[in-house]
């Protein structure tokens, strides 16, 4: 335990920001990822506010993996994640009020974020706390950077504007079209395919969420979600 | 055996009572930062409707008081009414619904029962659209107006504009004004 950041961690965060990516590769958090990412701000603060979850989540699953019942995992789960965000919530609301407006009932939410569950599931129950933690960060990360992307594109596009400061507004007429739903979708979809056709052109195929160690679907065919 | 069984209940249990406990904790922390932030808010966006108040500040008028002065025909959707405390105006905070839900709109009326400014504090409309009603160069028309009427045939001295693109949004903002020059004419305007 000299060496508490090894090769194998780094590889942990990397795989968690660009190889299996939650929202460009995996598919994980689908509606934060379209619903608040209308400019950079509120896609950087989703997605710090993920982060912050996952961390605390996968320290505290990992620590208590010995302690909780097989039969109670889940709803063992839930509630530390709910606290988790419950806590963020007052927070936000108490120091960052405007961000907590801008993010609305997306906050309360991410204790559905299906990335959370799913990293608790299938690391955090199984690692030791170092290794989740690491796992946390990259997977946090990975989420972030996509909904910085996701949201700084559709900014420009939208508005005109990047972090509120004005760059294209002057001499190119806002599409509104991408700060409405529709744009989320043209954007996320123009996003993932891009990093498939890196990944294509790369030789390396994405790794899908596997199904090993997760008896969620009760052995029902198909792959996580 | 019997332990073992009940095991999971005792965990499970265990757990939400921690969890309860940390979230009691951080309740209690941020609630009295929560409730001031609330209150300032609250307070700059009456000057900023109303400057003529200067900093003085307000006092509001209790749900009864209005009920009882308006005679029992207090439109739906009244939320809080304020008086200046140097009296030279009123604010009034009206309900009203639009594209996304409910829409809170503070309005600001002089002594002679003119809007001397409107602020949407609280909605759910789409960013980029419905938000082209909440403005300054949305609400300027209806600024010094004493009476408002959004139909085109209106006469130029009561006439405000609709905005293209938000329609629902802008007649929503419309009604919540009308509802606080109603609620202003009800109540009797400012008492010296």
């Amino acid at each position: 335990m000299n060496n508490i950041i090894t090769k194998e961690r780094l590889d942990i965060v990397l795989n968690g920001v660009i190889k299996e990516n939650p929202v460009l590769v995996l598919l994980l958090g689908m509606c934060p990822s379209l619903a608040v990412t209308t400019n950079g701000v509120n896609g950087l603060g989703m997605g710090l506010s993920v982060l912050f979850v996952l961390c605390c989540s996968n320290v505290a699953v990992s620590l208590l993996k010995n302690f909780i019942p097989e039969q109670v995992r889940i709803p063992s789960y839930i509630v530390i994640i709910a606290s988790f965000v419950t806590i963020l919530g007052l927070f936000l609301k108490a120091y960052l009020p405007l961000l907590d407006k801008a993010l609305g009932i997306y906050i309360p939410l991410i204790v559905v974020n299906c990335i959370i569950l799913g990293r608790a599931e299938m690391f955090a129950s199984k690692r030791n706390v170092m290794d989740s933690f690491m796992d946390a960060i990259g997977m946090g990360f990975g989420f972030t950077l996509a909904l910085l992307i996701i949201g700084s594109i559709r900014e420009l596009l939208g508005a005109g504007t990047w972090f509120g400061l004005t760059v294209t507004a002057n001499f190119m007429e806002p599409m509104a079209i991408f700060m409405l739903a529709p744009g989320g979708f043209f954007v996320l979809g123009c996003l993932i395919a891009i990093v498939n056709g890196i990944t294509r052109y790369r030789g390396k195929q994405p790794e899908k969420a596997g199904c090993e160690g997760c008896s969620a679907c009760q052995g029902q065919t198909g792959e996580a979600e | 055996m019997m332990v073992k069984k009940l095991m999971p209940v005792i965990v499970l249990t265990v757990i939400c009572l921690v969890a309860t406990a940390t979230l009691v904790g951080t309740y209690g922390l941020t609630k009295p930062v929560i409730e001031k932030n609330n209150a300032l808010r609250a307070d700059r966006a009456r000057v900023e409707v109303l400057e003529i108040s200067g900093n003085q500040g307000f006092e509001s008028y209790s749900y009864d008081e209005i009920k009882k002065m308006a005679k029992g025909k207090l439109p739906e959707g009244t939320v809080e009414v304020y008086v200046a405390k140097n009296n030279l105006g009123m604010v009034i905070t009206t309900e009203d619904r639009g594209f996304g839900g409910s829409l809170l709109v503070m309005t600001g009326i002089d002594k002679k029962g003119r809007i001397r400014g409107i602020k949407v504090v609280d909605h759910n409309e789409t960013p980029g659209l419905g938000t082209k009603a909440m403005t300054k160069e949305f609400f300027s028309p209806y600024l010094f107006k004493k009476e408002i009427d959004n139909r085109s045939e209106a006469s130029d001295d009561v006439r405000v504009d609709g905005i293209t693109g938000a329609t629902v949004t802008s007649e929503a903002v419309y009604r919540a004004v009308v509802k606080a020059l109603t609620v202003y004419e009800l109540i009797g305007g400012i008492q010296d």
